[in-house]
């Protein structure tokens, strides 16, 4: 275990002299593509939006602005869409209960459709 | 997220042993120059928003890619190189001979023994480990030259952490046996 560290080392050693020991036109070409590399870096887009403080709570918002409107259009069409199924679920419910109401009376459907029926109801429960 | 000074920084600890590492896998300097170039790139574009820390083992793995990428199109290429090489001359007309004095070749007055035997040493051990199966080679450098521990290495490597052991273990006895038939003494 030993002379395997030891031998580590010393090739270590040799390896980082010759690293150390590269030609200058080498060196130059490397410290061009670092710089190159850095400046192709993607830059960093993120904008915050602070937001008050409540109830002791604090978060930010990082989205690029285009991404905000994007975002803020999804909910509002989710939030409609969820409107329009909720009322439409709403009027079956009371079109379901009428025409529950309807089969289940002991009187025809046509009986309803006459004038003279709510003055007859009327009257029948005055008595 | 890293910055850019951290980037930088980063890359310049690390630009002259990955092209040590690209040259004892590809033996040559212009083309482990390129593997480097194309792997700070792809560093920076695809991860430089990653937090500084995972950039030793994101640019290792970059590395090791980008140099298989290399002999994988190397075997399509190698025929037409054969061919072409014929008819083409090796001279470099743009250089200048005095950019390829080494910081060494400046002190040769100073020590020339020992920065000969140096050199011999060096010759020796990159003879070496250029001669080591790849995988041996790559879990050798990872681990003793880079600092990465098993984990690190194997991450990088993408295998377990018992084939890093056992290819840093393969590669360390044959380079010690290399250096023992040269003569080089620990």
């Amino acid at each position: 275990m030993k002379q395997e560290m030891d031998t580590t080392k010393f090739i270590r050693a040799a390896l980082d002299h010759g690293a150390a020991s590269l030609d200058k036109a080498t060196v130059r070409k490397l410290e061009a593509a670092r710089k190159a590399a850095v400046a192709a870096m993607p830059a960093h887009t993120a904008e915050t939006a602070p937001v008050p403080a409540g109830a002791g709570r604090h978060f930010t918002v990082h989205l690029h602005g285009q991404r905000l409107w994007a975002t803020m259009l999804a909910m509002l069409g989710a939030v409609l869409v969820l409107y329009i199924l909720l009322h439409s679920m709403r009027q079956n419910g009371e079109a379901l209960e009428t025409d529950t109401l309807l089969l289940a009376s002991d009187l025809p459907p046509e009986a309803y459709a006459d004038k003279g029926f709510d003055t007859w109801l009327e009257q029948t429960s005055r008595r | 997220m890293a910055t850019q000074q951290e980037l930088s920084a980063f890359l310049a600890e690390v630009e002259r042993r990955a092209f040590k590492q690209a040259a004892y896998a590809v033996r040559d300097d212009h083309v482990a120059l390129d593997i480097v170039q194309d792997a700070m790139l792809k560093l920076a574009q695809s991860y430089g928003l990653r937090p500084a820390g995972e950039f030793p083992m994101l640019f290792q793995r970059i590395l090791q890619n980008t140099i298989r990428d290399h002999f994988r199109r190397q075997k399509v290429r190698s025929l037409w190189t054969t061919l072409l090489s014929s008819f083409t001359s090796d001279d470099d007309k743009d250089s200048d001979p005095l950019e390829t004095i080494s910081p060494q070749d400046e002190n040769v007055a100073v020590n020339p023994q020992a920065q000969l035997e140096q050199s011999q040493t060096l010759a020796i051990i990159e003879a070496a480990l250029g001669s080591l199966p790849a995988r041996q080679r790559e879990a050798f450098l990872l681990r003793y030259w880079e600092d990465m521990d098993v984990a690190e290495t194997a991450a990088a490597m993408g295998c377990s952490q018992g084939s890093v052991k056992t290819h840093c273990s393969r590669a360390v006895h044959t380079l010690a046996a290399a250096l023992r038939k040269k003569g080089v003494g620990l």
